[in-house]
């Protein structure tokens, strides 16, 4: 009896003994087991698939752990799941397979877990296991990841997969970018995409990132991975916290702004978002017109992560031949005109001195050929407002022109001189211009003198001006055969002329001009060499055709040949406008109208138009157009008549003319012309040469001998500023 | 020349002056170019042509000495 009670004591002990050794080691490795468990799920749901170096190096440790101080063969199993599910996103085949087999050979029941697998992985675990392709298990069919049932579209994405990874191994991010994109346009997959996005972020196309990352965290959401949503959102966060932003202050009152960032354009309505960008070197560009100045910006950043930027646009009007960057700021800050003036360097000159020479030449069907070279000198003072100036001339003329033949006189020439001089001061806003002129032939002198008042007003916006002019014209044959040596009436000529304009500022970039000028002449300005052809008024007049030719005229005319003879008072009025508007800051458009009445009965419209371009610095050029038409005098007529009276005398016309001027007319006018500026625009002395030339062609609707007439005229010039 | 259009002549420049833009002077670089003067910008044998080859004269800056040139 006592001896079986002492061997059940024994044997209870050692159980004892057994159990309280073994119970330790059990509850040790039970505590490990969760533990390791924990460790991994940590692992594959925040290290995997993103950043698979940092998963294998701590499920290695796990693994450590686990053969050290023991684990269950199911925890093994897990362990080694995961090392083979990182290496095989690793792209290394063969390393993923020895785990898996590792993984099945601790537990014969290890299976790839519900989330995570790619084809990749499956397809090496099933080719451990032997399990069939196809088949459905625990590993379950990962519809995040699944690729479609095409052998090459599956291998194509695994190739592509895993070129990925391994230039992001390999530090290629360009690349890992575009594999993976290539990876996704076969088939979208939440974690290759955040792979995309674990690249973007590291080669700073944080905004790609984002949007990427975004996009996986949408699609795990659908497919409710937890897994990829864990890691999606941790991925924004991060990349909201150092994406820099940018975001614009547009300049007030302009209309036009146009702004681009990176040349993309940034629609107005949006400039004072916030707009995410990548950092790194961004460039702003933004173009308006301020008051009339088309200005620019043009500004260079350097972004960094996490910053704010704020870009205040300021437009600046571009430095020009006229107005220095410097002036302009001077210039908005000024508050009157005088304010403007001082912005103007304060080394200008105290004397501009302005030198001119040209050549002109004239040519008409109607054989008349005009050569005038003349030369013009002027030097002004802008700081004490005064200037004068003078001019010379000659014309060398040559003439056969119908009339002349037609009067059976020979073919002639001439030289006319011409010479005047101007002189001004207008120290502030007030001032006045003096002129005189002389023109001398041998047979018609002329003086001219006159004066104009001129005043800036309502802070030089308006400008109006007052002028006389007085001239006596002395009319003969041949030198010193003035006509009123025997004829106080003939042969003098006395003009009155009031003139009266106003200029006016329109806007920036335009300016009107309006005036009118009324003339009052008195004497008989009837040239001593012009012959009227008289006509039978019952027989012949009728008769006569528009242009009728010299041997026409010469067998039907009478045989009286009176001489010229026109009304010796005219009074003439004439209104115009002139309108000049800058566009484009590179081009001028010059319009110009005037009406004209006379006492005589002529009436005239004239439109002239010149559009200057400036096509670069050094050369601007511009074409011409004029337009003009006129009705005749009232006292003109194509065939005079004249008749016997009872007494046997003849009774003419009291006025007649053959003076085509005063005739019904259409005269257009086409040409252009260039200016090249030599040397710099702002240079101490500029030079430029100029080049005009135009065609002009009349239609005279009623003429003897000729009912059009086609002249071409024009000139070059030089001058010189200094 | 009739009442009425020298009246006009005198009032259209007023009404155009009341019209006007308020301009700064700061904003006024452009009409500073030389291709906007007021002034006419002919040159050679151009002012000269016209006078000879046209009836009318006058209108803005006035017609000048003669030269009987016609």
């Amino acid at each position: 009896m006592t001896l079986r009670l002492l061997t059940r004591a024994r044997l209870l002990a050692a159980a004892l003994l057994l159990a309280l050794a073994l119970a330790p080691r059990v509850a040790f490795a039970v505590g490990e087991d969760a533990a390791i468990r924990e460790a991994v799920q940590q692992i594959m749901t925040e290290d995997y698939p993103g950043s698979l170096g940092p998963a294998k190096k701590k499920l290695q440790d796990q693994l450590g752990t686990c053969l050290k101080k023991g684990c269950s063969p199911a925890i093994k199993g897990e362990v080694y799941v995961a090392l083979g599910m990182v290496a095989s996103q690793l792209g290394q085949a063969e390393e993923a397979k020895q785990n898996f087999k590792n993984a099945l050979g601790a537990n014969p029941d290890a299976k790839l877990p519900a989330s995570g697998v790619t084809p990749a992985i499956r397809s090496q675990f099933d080719e451990v296991s032997g399990a069939k392709a196809g088949a459905a298990g625990a590993g379950g069919d990962d519809t995040g990841d699944a690729p479609p049932e095409s052998g090459g579209g599956v291998a194509a994405t695994i190739k592509l997969i895993q070129e990925a990874l391994k230039a992001d191994q390999e530090g290629r991010l360009e690349e890992c970018i575009e594999k993976d994109k290539a990876a996704l346009k076969i088939e979208e997959m939440p974690r290759t995409r955040l792979h995309l996005a674990s690249c973007e972020s590291r080669s700073t196309k944080l905004v790609d990132a984002l949007k990427d990352a975004q996009k996986a965290l949408e699609v795990g959401i659908q497919k409710r991975d937890a897994g990829v949503m864990k890691v999606a959102r941790t991925r924004v966060k991060e990349l909201l916290d150092r994406i820099p932003h940018v975001t614009f202050v547009p300049p007030p009152g302009v209309q036009d702004l146009s702004v681009k960032f990176d040349d993309r354009p940034v629609p107005n309505d949006a400039l004072t978002k916030k707009f995410s960008v990548d950092p790194g070197k961004h460039r702003v560009v933004a173009e308006g017109s301020v008051n009339g100045f088309p200005a620019t910006f043009d500004e260079e950043y350097d972004v960094k992560e996490k910053e704010f930027l704020t870009v205040r646009i300021t437009l600046k009007p571009p430095a020009n031949d006229y107005i220095t960057p410097g002036q302009i700021k001077c210039m908005l800050a000024a508050k009157s005109q005088e304010d403007v003036q001082k912005c103007l360097p304060q080394n200008r000159k105290n004397i501009v001195v302005r030198l001119a020479a040209d050549l002109s030449g004239y040519s008409d069907t109607n054989a008349v050929a005009v050569y005038t070279p003349g030369l013009n000198a002027s030097v002004v003072s802008p700081t004490a407002g005064w200037n004068v100036g003078g001019n010379i001339l000659l014309d060398a003329v040559s003439a056969a022109s119908p009339d002349i033949v037609s009067t059976a006189s020979p073919p002639f020439e001439e030289f006319r001189y011409s010479g005047g001089l101007t002189g001004g001061y207008k120290p502030g806003l007030y001032g006045a211009q003096a002129s005189g002129s002389i023109s001398s032939s041998v047979d018609y002198v002329s003086y001219t003198g006159g004066i104009r008042l001129i005043a800036d007003v309502n802070d030089k916006l308006i400008t109006p001006t007052l002028g006389y002019s007085y001239s006596l014209d002395r009319i003969g044959r041949g030198p010193k055969n003035f006509q009123h040596d025997f004829n106080p009436l003939k042969g003098r000529l006395d003009t009155h002329e009031f003139e009266a304009g106003v200029t006016f500022v329109m806007s920036p970039t335009t300016v009107l001009l309006v005036g009118g000028t009324a003339q009052f002449e008195r004497g008989d300005q009837s040239q001593p060499y012009r012959y009227i052809p008289m006509f039978d008024p019952v027989t012949v007049t009728p008769f006569v055709p528009n242009g009728a030719t010299i041997d026409l005229v010469n067998r039907t005319r009478l045989p009286v040949r009176p001489l010229e003879q026109l009304p010796t008072e005219r009074d003439r009025y004439a209104v115009g406008g002139r309108f000049n508007k800058r566009m484009n800051a590179t081009s001028t458009l010059r319009l110009e109208q005037r009406f004209y009445v006379d006492t005589w009965g002529l009436k005239a419209t004239s439109t002239d138009m010149r559009y200057m371009v400036d096509l670069s610095r050094h050369l601007r050029v511009w074409p011409h157009a004029r337009i003009h038409a006129q009705s005749g005098v009232n006292f003109y007529k194509l065939a005079y008549s004249a008749s016997l009276d009872p007494n046997g005398g003849i009774v003419l016309p009291l006025y007649r003319t053959g003076d085509r001027e005063l005739a019904p007319l259409i005269t257009g006018t086409g040409g252009g012309g260039l200016r090249i500026a030599l040397g710099e625009p702002e240079g101490e002395i500029k030079y430029g040469i100029t080049l005009v030339g135009d065609v002009m062609y009349t239609r005279y609707l009623k003429s003897l001998y000729v009912t059009t007439r086609t002249a071409v005229y024009g000139s070059v010039g030089f001058d010189m500023e200094f | 020349m009739r009442r009425s259009h020298l009246a006009l002549l005198v009032v259209g420049p007023l009404a155009f002056a009341s019209g006007c833009v308020k301009v700064a002077p700061y904003e006024r670089g452009m009409l500073a170019h030389p291709t906007m003067t007021a002034e006419e910008i002919s040159m050679g044998l151009d002012g000269h042509v016209r006078a000879v080859s046209e009836g009318a004269a006058g209108g803005l800056g006035g017609g000048g000495g003669g030269c009987g040139c016609n």
